[in-house]
């Protein structure tokens, strides 16, 4: 009854036994005085403060005693923070008014629930759609970027497999190379065309790696995919739209060179010698009818060669060689006939088939300079006389200077 | 009623947590203390060297310096019964009430 407290503890309490059990525990244990100064702190106390002496220190009366917790940071000698859950009870210790602490590091789970919202919101705010899978395939999360690519909800794809997604515009073949290159090397890349919800089809850039716990066994499997539509659209306007660019390009300069040709202001100094008049000039109807028929002997030349049609296009060529011939035509008229023909042509065919054209037509007026050099070979035997007989010795002094020799 | 206080507040960083105990002791200041106080708040993570030389071990740690005894107090200031217990300061009204009988 009159017992002294301290000795009814000591009788029924092993301080050094108790003190052994605090050492062991994973938690801090720290015992503080009425006014809030370090008593006995164990090992892990001490490790949460960075081994720094506890005793004797003040660290401070806890606020709330009892069943509630709180949150504090805890300081180490370094200046390092960590963070703890604070428990704290008022007992008594060794015969005096007590508080006793216990505190847990929450440092690493802190940490670590930090990296789990990173991530989460990494997943969901990724650009990419993302789909995780069982090693069985089936869905158990997907991000809020493949709901707005497919249209398919988180709802409606967890507990189903990708094969929602599937376009049957792949064959058997190519899934099985592809699950063998995730068996062999746990990654996979290529285009996919898969189907939306809406049965509309689209193209992606689609990844898949496996993912592996501590043990090396496989627990997921995720795939990451970008809608390529709009890239490929895009892909596809540039391409037809630099192709278009080429060949209208070409078109201009092969028209520029035949104009070259053909331009009265650069006519040859022969031509200039015979003062021939051009035949689009002195025979208007008559060249535009010749250009007419190049015309639809050009289209001829094309379709044997595409069609690989047996069209008349020499003999049809000869004829339009002995009329020019008749007619007095000279190579410039050639040019010229040739570079009206395609620049006609430019202007009402597509750009592919005026290509040809241009590929082809050099052939053709070249074949149709032949026709033109042996008809006149065949029907003349002298060269025609030149309207102003200039002597071959001083040719070159009179036509630079003729009116200065004639005074 | 000549008695000031004077009180710091360490805390740990500018975060929510930081910025509720602030809030938290200024309400116990305005409404309990009346003008009678001088207040400090310092975050350690700015000034760990004043932390180091005062010994402050964690955050959010309250040290009641005026009038003495000095007092610290540990954990959530959302209580103010309990932190003016903790910081042995008597209510105020209750003092008032108590001179005035």
């Amino acid at each position: 009854m009159t017992a002294d407290p301290r000795l009814q503890l000591e009788s029924s309490f092993d301080k050094g036994a108790v003190l052994g059990l605090f050492s062991a525990m994973p938690d801090g244990i720290v015992v503080l005085d009425d006014a809030g100064v370090v008593l006995y702190a164990n090992t892990s106390a001490h490790h949460m403060f960075g081994g720094r002496p506890l005793l004797g220190k003040n660290l401070g009366l806890p606020i709330d005693l009892g069943n509630s917790c709180s949150e504090i940071e805890s300081i180490d000698s370094a200046g390092r923070i960590g963070w703890a859950e604070l428990r704290a009870v008022a007992f008594d210790w060794l015969g005096q008014p007590a508080i006793a602490v216990s505190l847990r590091d929450t440092t690493e789970r802190r940490a670590l629930a930090q990296q789990l919202v990173l991530a989460g919101r990494v997943f969901e705010s990724a650009r990419e759609g993302i789909i995780v899978t069982r090693p069985d395939g089936v869905i158990v999360s997907v991000n809020r970027s493949f709901t707005e690519i497919t249209g398919y909800s988180a709802e409606e794809a967890l507990g189903r497999t990708p094969r929602i997604l599937k376009s049957h515009e792949h064959d058997r073949a190519f899934y099985t190379l592809m699950w063998k290159a995730i068996a062999k090397n746990g990654f996979w890349q290529g285009e996919v065309v898969n189907r939306r919800k809406d049965g509309s089809l689209y193209p992606e850039l689609l990844s898949i790696s496996r993912i592996r716990d501590a043990d090396a066994q496989v627990t997921h499997l995720v795939g990451i995919f970008s809608d390529l539509t709009r890239r490929k659209a895009d892909e596809a306007a540039l391409e037809a739209a630099k192709l278009q660019l080429r060949q209208s390009e070409k078109i201009r300069e092969e028209l520029e060179r035949r104009e070259a040709i053909a331009n009265p202001a650069s006519l040859s100094v022969v031509s200039s010698m015979y003062s021939v008049v051009p035949l689009s000039q002195s025979a208007r109807d008559v060249f535009a009818e010749l250009v007419s028929r190049y015309g639809e002997i050009l289209a001829l030349a094309l379709e044997n060669l595409a069609l690989k049609a047996e069209n008349p296009v020499s003999d049809q060529l000869r004829e339009l060689a002995d009329d020019m011939g008749y007619l007095q035509a000279g190579a410039r008229d050639v040019a010229e006939l040739h570079s009206m023909t395609l620049a006609n042509n430019a202007k009402t065919v597509p750009p592919m088939k005026a290509k040809a054209m241009i590929e082809e037509g050099r052939f053709l007026v070249l074949e149709l300079m032949g026709y033109l050099v042996s008809f006149y070979r065949k029907n003349y035997y002298r060269s025609p006389r030149p309207l102003d007989p200039v002597d071959a010795a001083n040719s070159k002094a009179s036509r630079r200077r003729p009116k200065k020799e004639s005074a | 009623m000549n008695k000031k206080f004077r009180l710091t507040l360490f805390v740990t960083g500018q975060t929510p947590r930081s910025e509720r105990s602030i809030r938290n002791l200024q309400r116990i200041c305005a409404e309990e203390l009346q003008g009678t106080y001088e207040m400090t708040v310092i975050d350690v993570v700015e000034q760990p060297q004043l932390a180091e030389d005062l010994k402050i071990l964690a955050t959010p740690t309250l040290v009641k310096e005026l009038p003495p005894p000095l007092r610290r107090v540990i954990g959530d200031l959302s209580d103010t019964e309990k932190v003016l217990l903790g910081l042995d300061i008597s209510r105020v009204d209750g003092f008032n009430k108590e001179t005035g009988k």
